[in-house]
């Protein structure tokens, strides 16, 4: 007889749509889901995203701490292909950080992001450029300081 | 081995594009795409339609349900009642109906009309009430998803 369930935790993908593009020269090597433009020949773009409401579920756990695990493991497949940068078009999607902090933080995990005033476009560049000469740990302070740029959580369900 | 699954039960939006005139329903997904994605997932279908109930209701504030579905003269377009049973209903609610032709047309936008119109001095009560009997003009479903579970 099947089980009855009470409490379950859900791994979910979140929902991002893309709402415009970045036209570039040269494709870093990470990206994926990098386009030929039909209308300009030999020219390429990269989608940008925006975050929306909505959630699709991946994968049901009885266990918590597994779905975490699973979760962790899907976010860090997802992040191992995008520039942060393009998901979303402002610092306040990217982060909780101001822009001031999240130099700081970067600085302080031995980066050298864009100086100044912030520049969407020049972050972006930056991070094309320095990602494949990250650390583990750079990696992972640079996605704690992002922490409004995520691809999965866990959600409870109860009865 | 086959792979357990487990259904929960997902509150989705409903899709409408506009064509310049008014909402029409998009119910063609793309699996993958982001038009399947949940608000919120539930294991039990009850509380997927409570949580719905909810949304539907935040989302119709200061909506005309007559923009949704057709040109606001016929009102299969936007719920399953018969036209009398519709006037009847309203009546019910305390409303005055608008006019309809026996198979429910209202020419000239007039379902349209009638609810800018009457809009206003309805009660909170009473505009859910009208929402409730256009059973064609929904904003969110609650679907039944099979998901892979482990242990």
């Amino acid at each position: 007889m099947a089980r009855k369930i009470s409490r379950l935790f859900l791994v979910e993908r979140l929902c991002w749509a893309v709402t415009g593009c970045d036209f570039v020269k040269a494709i870093p090597a990470y990206v994926r889901d990098v386009q030929l433009d039909p209308s300009r020949k030999g020219q390429l773009w990269i989608p940008l995203y925006r975050r929306l409401e909505g959630a699709a579920p991946v994968k049901a756990f009885l266990d918590e701490g597994k779905a975490e695990a699973c979760c962790r493991r899907m976010e860090e497949e997802a992040w191992a292909r995008i520039n942060p940068f393009r998901h979303g078009d402002r610092p306040e999607q990217w982060t909780t950080f101001d822009a001031g902090r999240l130099r700081d933080w970067l600085l302080d995990a031995g980066l050298e992001p864009p100086a100044g005033k912030l520049n969407v476009k020049a972050w972006r560049g930056w991070y094309d450029r320095a990602r494949d000469g990250l650390t583990e740990l750079q990696r992972l302070r640079l996605r704690e300081a992002l922490d409004r740029v995520r691809f999965y959580q866990v959600s409870e369900l109860t009865e | 081995m086959a792979r357990k699954q487990v259904t929960v039960y997902a509150v989705q939006p409903v899709h409408w594009a506009y064509n310049d005139e008014y909402y029409y329903r998009e119910d063609e997904g793309d699996p993958e795409g982001d038009r399947l994605m949940s608000l919120k997932s539930f294991l039990r279908r009850d509380r997927a339609e409570a949580h719905l109930r909810e949304a539907e209701r935040r989302h119709r504030r200061g909506l005309n349900p007559f923009n949704y579905g057709g040109y606001g003269e016929r009102l299969a377009d936007y719920g399953t009642l018969a036209p009398a049973q519709f006037q009847e209903r309203l009546r019910e609610l305390g409303l005055q109906p608008p006019d309809l032709g026996r198979r429910g047309r209202a020419p000239g936008h007039a379902l349209w009309e009638w609810w800018e119109q009457a809009a206003e001095g309805m009660t909170a009560e009473q505009q859910d009430g009208v929402w409730e009997l256009l059973d064609r003009v929904r904003f969110y479903t609650v679907v039944p998803l099979q998901v892979e579970l482990e242990g």
